[in-house]
């Protein structure tokens, strides 16, 4: 991971312990997909995955040491993809009579 | 973050990594372009992910069919993956110069290119167990054509295996150079991606082989 230019440096026990929370996290969501049938515990079968994927995109792709624009890249993405969903709405509703 | 848990990179006047010499609020260009790159690739598998959720939404027997995909391949493959995110950034760390300022170019190269093996060596692994997963479904009659369920099962997973390919063969490139002792600044546009491939099976897990004893995911 980068700042400003230059490369910084976590120790690689730092990384480890990143790794094992997400074990931990994995080990977590799968009871909880495979007993769960509730809205609950596929909330947090989700709040689970998206916090994995915030802490490797935060301590491993080092998004937070790269300029702010370079999340900005990202967020466009992400309005593609709500705009998609905003877009297909209507034919759902056209389709089964509601979303 | 504290000083003393990070250490920073000492600029040589000499430096083999021209991007460390590079100052201001502007990422590198190789840094820049694939973030630009993941920039496209979010709106592809986020257009995928959300298309699947609206009809799963609104299919709540696709949890059935859900349960017909092998979990257990699904939890290793997340496994192998989120340890071979572990190398990556290991890999990045030795070759920028972490782990120790006095280490010199030939030996961050090694460290380089003996993680980066093993990061190789899990991405094949993982394509050898999505194969197998491939091959039991098909001959149990779960094709692409079944069913809609399938048909995004397919399409999603193989898409990102494409990814993971590709990985695997810049990856391989990256060693390479590596063993030459050149092009050590690679670690980082590769270690971006190779991430980021991560984070898609992160998602792609839950939404495929989890919540699959029923109920709407």
């Amino acid at each position: 991971m980068s700042v400003a230019g230059q490369s910084v440096h976590h120790k690689t026990s730092f990384y480890i312990i990143i790794w094992v929370a997400l074990l931990l996290m994995l080990g977590m969501s799968i009871p909880l997909g495979i007993e769960g049938h509730s809205t609950l515990a596929t909330a947090l079968i989700f709040s689970i995955a998206t916090l994995k994927a915030y802490l490797v995109l935060v301590y491993y792709m080092g998004l937070s040491y790269e300029p702010r624009y370079i999340a900005g890249i990202l967020i466009v993405g992400f309005l593609f993809v709500a705009i998609l969903f905003v877009a297909l709405i209507p034919d759902m509703v056209h389709i089964y009579g509601r979303i | 973050m504290s000083s003393a848990s990070v250490a920073t990179l000492s600029l040589e006047p000499n430096s083999s990594h021209p991007y460390e010499q590079t100052s201001g609020r502007h990422s590198p260009i190789h840094r820049l372009g694939m973030w630009w790159f993941l920039g496209s690739e979010v709106a592809v598998f986020g257009g995928l992910i959300v298309t699947y959720l609206l009809f799963r939404w609104r299919h709540p027997e696709w949890a059935v069919q859900a349960s017909h995909t092998l979990t257990w391949v699904g939890i290793t493959n997340t496994v192998i993956l989120l340890t071979s995110s572990l190398l990556m950034v290991l890999v990045h760390h030795y070759t920028m110069g972490g782990g120790g300022a006095g280490r010199s170019l030939e030996e961050r190269a090694r460290l380089g290119a003996r993680y980066m093996f093993f990061v190789i060596l899990l991405g094949i692994t993982f394509l050898g167990f999505k194969s197998y997963e491939y091959t039991h479904e098909i001959h149990a009659g779960y094709t692409p054509a079944r069913s809609l369920f399938w048909g995004f099962y397919f399409l999603m997973t193989g898409l990102h295996g494409l990814h993971v390919i590709g990985g695997i063969i810049a990856n391989g490139i990256g060693w390479v150079g590596f063993l030459k002792k050149r092009d050590l600044q690679r670690s980082e546009p590769l270690g971006i991606y190779w991430h980021f491939v991560d984070v898609i099976w992160i998602y792609l897990f839950p939404l495929l082989y989890l919540g699959s004893s029923g109920g709407t995911p």
